[in-house]
């Protein structure tokens, strides 16, 4: 999990500076270390978070050999004995054909580094960015089929002299691009580009109209980004650049052609959910630091916690998994948590650690939450951002989450408005374009804005293929939704946590904040130019609507549609202040 | 003097009933007749198993069920000149056998003049139920008197034919809640009934409950017992929790076994109340949680007798309350059933119906 740049020109050779600028623009998702690499038009970039072999051998961008390594070959280890010891700025020189900036995680490297290694490919380091070039040199782009986990990265093949970018399937790790006659940049956030020369942030005008109709769409439903001349790289596409310019952009990955044929015994997809779920869950918690369970409340939550504990029970293979009873780490205080145990029955595990924070907060940490967010909502990202601040305070690094539940099995009370017939639909809609890219991307920002890595057993490619297969009835029914889930676990579960339909609600009511500690904020984006003169709204009337019940406090909860619009457009506004202006969050202010 | 109900049940029920006694097809007339009465289906509309005391001969025909009928026909040796057409035509060979002096049509759209008009026995009176919509066509010359408590019906009736239209109300039998075993409370919410196209607002309530359901503090067990003939056009959170179509004394179980039995009436009867589902819940013991309608005291008090909602917010909210007083509920439904077997008993309605025919025919 890192921070990933590169700038690769058509003409002229990288600046070293500007590579370096660009690079440090993502400094917060890679405490561990940063790393550069030059080879004339061609630059990368890499700011650390280690997570796996936390030594210097996996440092990045990381280099590798040229060919299929045969019998009696120099190994490898050899080969780079000395590049090990080299500073990452004079690889240039090294002799390696292929190398990365890779952000995010393979889960299954450790099964795919024993197949690799079967064929006499060998490693230096214990990553698993060094498993994706080793795979990459073997298989080629069909590498991507084999990886399980969440990944974006740039693989320069300086033999071929192309650039070759991809992104997992349903966009866990963002990546951002330009692109044009002179240059391709990439990078892993959008603020990046505010440090890359030559780029001049102005906001795509026509894209607004939409995104106020439905911000969360906006993510999944288009490769444009608000700054012009800015596209992201949608989840399951690759793209490969030559030095002449050309950028070819394909879809790698279709859900949909990869479904499973499943029986029509409720039986069966009960067993099989449970089989691909534990095994989800056990990959999910390989990693060479701390790990725990963020446990919001729901009965997804606890299946994450339920898993991982009978995966222990039954003697699975926890190889690289170094928390083999993580904590649960529980964000809400009023959850009915304490510090070190959990109440009888909620839970299958008793490590519980509450990380306390302030869930209404105040004007300064929302700023800081849209700057890490970079998405337009209806209400601010801060409760997750200030929940991995303290988490990474508290010492934890990986958190395992529910994130996609809810789309691959339902569960928000948004989907009892649908026909049985058209859920289905509906869900994979909201899987792959009008929910949850939105949701990842604000989730990959405010983890890595702290540096903790956040990972969804919800997100393993083969239990999603499995639930989008299944039918409506093993999904709702009996008076519960996430049915099949809820089956799956009969035995690990306690029977309190399986009948358990409440959601989470890890959030605070902004009608609140609206008439209190927000207030300030709204007052003064109510009264930028950038509100007043918006041609997507009635500037004067909305800040004249939000001041009255702003100062007469007459904000309630039965305002949440009005509050949800009001905030699209301010957090819209703020945005402007902040990716367009280039005012930093510390000067949003005053 | 002789009473003859003619009793339609919808087709779902007949073939449950089958289900439900393997074998009772094969068994006489009679013997399938009286297992049909005993199973209690419409049992606040049997009105002819409660007019003995009264001084009257009745009998009942379930016109739907097929086999039954056909049994009689087998039985009286008889063939049938329509055989397309065999519920009228069994049913006036039933009604010619019996020769009633009142002929009482709980569906006398189906059963309406065209039916009369096949009849060689002319009954000294001729009267019928309805309380819902009336197709257009329907013909009610004829008709000697209709009953029904939905007031829309009565100036209607006269409009197609029918001599009087009086209200009356649907009877909740005596001791029929000390017959049913007593299960404890099963469930914290249910409804009993049919969701169509024709019930879009109950259709809406209950889903918004759904939907409640998953909030904060509002974990609680919910049951629908659904008749849905239409699938397609149930919302998932409806769907999610329909246990399916419930009759007779199954019916009667889930709600005297409910802490909180839902009423919420067809889209047809906007403003007005008073269906056989609010008799029965408080009849068998249970909290009515009713939508306000503007006529709701000519029945119940609401907040004494039974309570009402007027929203998916309110109802929601008083589902969340009255779960949480059990005291403050339970005072509610022992004083709905005091009212219901007061005044809405099927001793009362029974005379009240006596009275009625006593009018006409002297």
């Amino acid at each position: 999990m890192s921070g990933i740049a590169g700038i690769f020109n058509f003409g002229a050779t990288v600046d070293r500076d500007a590579l370096v600028r660009f690079t440090d623009a993502l400094a917060h998702r890679g405490p561990d270390g940063r790393g550069v690499m030059y080879d004339g038009k061609l630059g990368l970039g890499h700011r650390r978070l280690a997570v796996f072999d936390r030594t210097r051998h996996g440092h990045c961008p990381m280099p590798y050999e040229d060919s299929q390594p045969v019998s009696g070959k120099r190994s490898l280890r050899d080969r780079i004995a000395a590049f090990a010891g080299v500073n990452s700025e004079e690889a240039a020189l090294t002799p390696f054909r292929y190398w990365l900036t890779f952000d995010g995680e393979i889960y299954n490297f450790p099964e795919l580094r024993r197949e690799l290694g079967a064929m006499g490919y060998r490693f230096r380091s214990e990553t698993d960015a060094e498993v994706v070039l080793a795979a990459y040199a073997q298989w080629g782009e069909s590498c991507l089929f084999r990886f399980n986990g969440s990944w974006a990265f740039a693989l320069w093949d300086r033999q071929e002299r192309t650039l070759f970018l991809a992104r997992d399937r349903f966009g866990e790790r963002p990546l951002y691009y330009t692109h044009s006659p002179t240059r391709l940049a990439f990078a892993s956030e959008m603020k990046a580009f505010l440090s890359l020369d030559g780029f001049r942030p102005a906001l795509k005008e026509e894209l607004v109209p939409s995104l106020l109709v439905n911000p969360a769409a906006h993510e999944g439903t288009t490769d444009e980004t608000l700054l012009i001349g800015l596209r992201r790289l949608p989840s399951g596409h690759s793209a490969r650049v030559t030095g002449e310019g050309a950028l070819h952009v394909r879809r790698w990955w279709d859900t949909r052609e990869h479904l499973p044929k499943i029986g029509s015994r409720y039986e069966d997809h009960v067993a099989r959910c449970r089989q691909l779920f534990q095994e989800s869950v056990r990959l999910r918690l390989r990693s060479d630091v701390r790990t725990g369970i963020r446990q919001d409340g729901s009965f997804a939550d606890s299946a994450i916690a339920g898993a991982a504990a009978g995966l222990k029970k039954t003697g699975a293979d926890l190889s690289r998994v170094r928390d083999k009873s993580p904590q649960l780490f529980v964000p809400n205080p009023a959850s009915g948590f304490e510090d070190g145990k959990s109440p009888a029955g909620t839970t299958p595990q008793g490590r519980v650690q509450v990380i306390t924070f302030d869930p209404e907060a105040v004007s300064r940490e929302v700023v800081d939450a849209a700057w890490s967010a970079e998405v337009i909502g209806p209400a601010p990202a801060t409760p997750s951002w200030c929940f991995y601040r303290e988490l990474r305070g508290a010492g934890g690094v990986i958190s395992l989450e529910s994130h996609g539940a809810e789309e691959l099995l339902g569960g928000h009370p948004r989907h009892l408005d649908c026909f049985t017939a058209r859920i289905n639909s509906q869900l994979a809609d909201e899987f792959h374009a009008t929910r949850l890219p939105a949701l990842l991307r604000e989730r990959d920002g405010c983890s890595l804005a702290h540096g903790v890595v956040a990972r969804s057993p919800f997100l393993d490619w083969e239990l999603v293929a499995f639930a989008q297969t299944l039918p409506a009835s093993s999904k709702f029914g009996g008076g519960y939704t996430q049915r099949v889930l809820r089956d799956a676990m009969k035995d690990i579960l306690p029977e309190q946590v399986l009948k358990q339909r409440t959601r989470a609600r890890f959030d605070s009511p902004l009608a609140g904040r609206f008439k209190g500690r927000l207030a300030p904020l709204l007052r003064q984006l109510v009264n930028h130019p950038r509100c007043l003169e918006s041609r997507h709204w009635d500037g004067a009337a909305l800040r004249k609507s939000v001041l009255e019940k702003s100062e007469a406090g007459s904000w309630t909860a039965q305002d949440e549609a009005e509050i949800a619009a009001v905030w699209t457009r301010l957090s819209l506004v703020l945005w402007q202040l902040l990716f367009v202006d280039g005012v930093k969050p510390e000067g949003v202010l005053r | 003097m002789k009473f003859l109900q003619l009793l339609s049940t919808y087709g779902e029920y007949v073939r449950e009933f089958y289900v439900r006694y393997p074998g009772i097809g094969e068994r006489p007339y009679a013997e399938q007749n009286a297992l049909l009465i005993r199973d209690g289906y419409s049992i606040v509309h049997m009105f002819a198993r409660y007019l003995g005391p009264f001084g009257f001969e009745t009998g009942m025909i379930f016109t739907d069920c097929e086999t039954t009928q056909k049994k009689w026909v087998a039985e009286q040796g008889v063939t049938l000149t329509r055989p397309e057409n065999w519920r009228h035509e069994i049913a006036a060979r039933q009604v010619n056998a019996f020769r009633p002096d009142i002929l009482y049509l709980t569906e006398p759209v189906y059963f309406d003049r065209r039916f009369l008009d096949l009849l060689d026995h002319r009954p000294r009176m001729v009267l019928g139920w309805k309380a819902a919509a009336i197709p257009p066509a329907t013909n009610w010359h004829g008709f000697d008197l209709i009953v029904s408590n939905f007031s829309p019906t009565f100036a209607r009736a006269r409009e197609l034919g029918a001599k009087r239209a009086e209200f009356i109300t649907p009877g909740f039998p005596d001791g029929l809640r000390e017959e049913l075993p007593d299960d404890g409370k099963t469930w914290d919410v249910s409804f009993v009934g049919s969701v169509s196209s024709e019930h879009q607002t109950r259709t809406d309530y209950l889903n918004s409950l759904a939907k409640a359901q998953l909030g904060p503090g509002h974990d609680f067990s919910l049951g629908y017992f659904l008749r849905t003939a239409e699938p397609d056009i149930v919302p998932l959170g409806v769907a999610l929790h329909n246990q399916g179509t419930r009759w007779g004394e199954d019916m009667h179980r889930i709600l005297k076994g409910s802490r909180i039995a839902l009423n919420i009436g067809i889209d047809l009867a906007k403003g007005e109340t008073g269906n056989m589902r609010m008799i029965e819940a408080t009849g068998l013991g249970s909290f009515l949680l009713t939508e306000y309608q503007d006529n709701i005291r000519r029945y119940f008090e609401p907040g004494l007798e039974v309570e009402t909602f007027r929203s998916p917010g309110e109802l929601a909210e008083k589902i969340r309350h009255y779960l949480g007083h059990e005291a403050e509920r339970e005072a509610i439904a022992r004083r709905g059933r005091e009212r219901c077997l007061r005044d809405f008993s099927m001793s009362k309605s029974a005379k009240r119906l006596v009275d009625l025919i006593r009018e006409t025919v002297v």
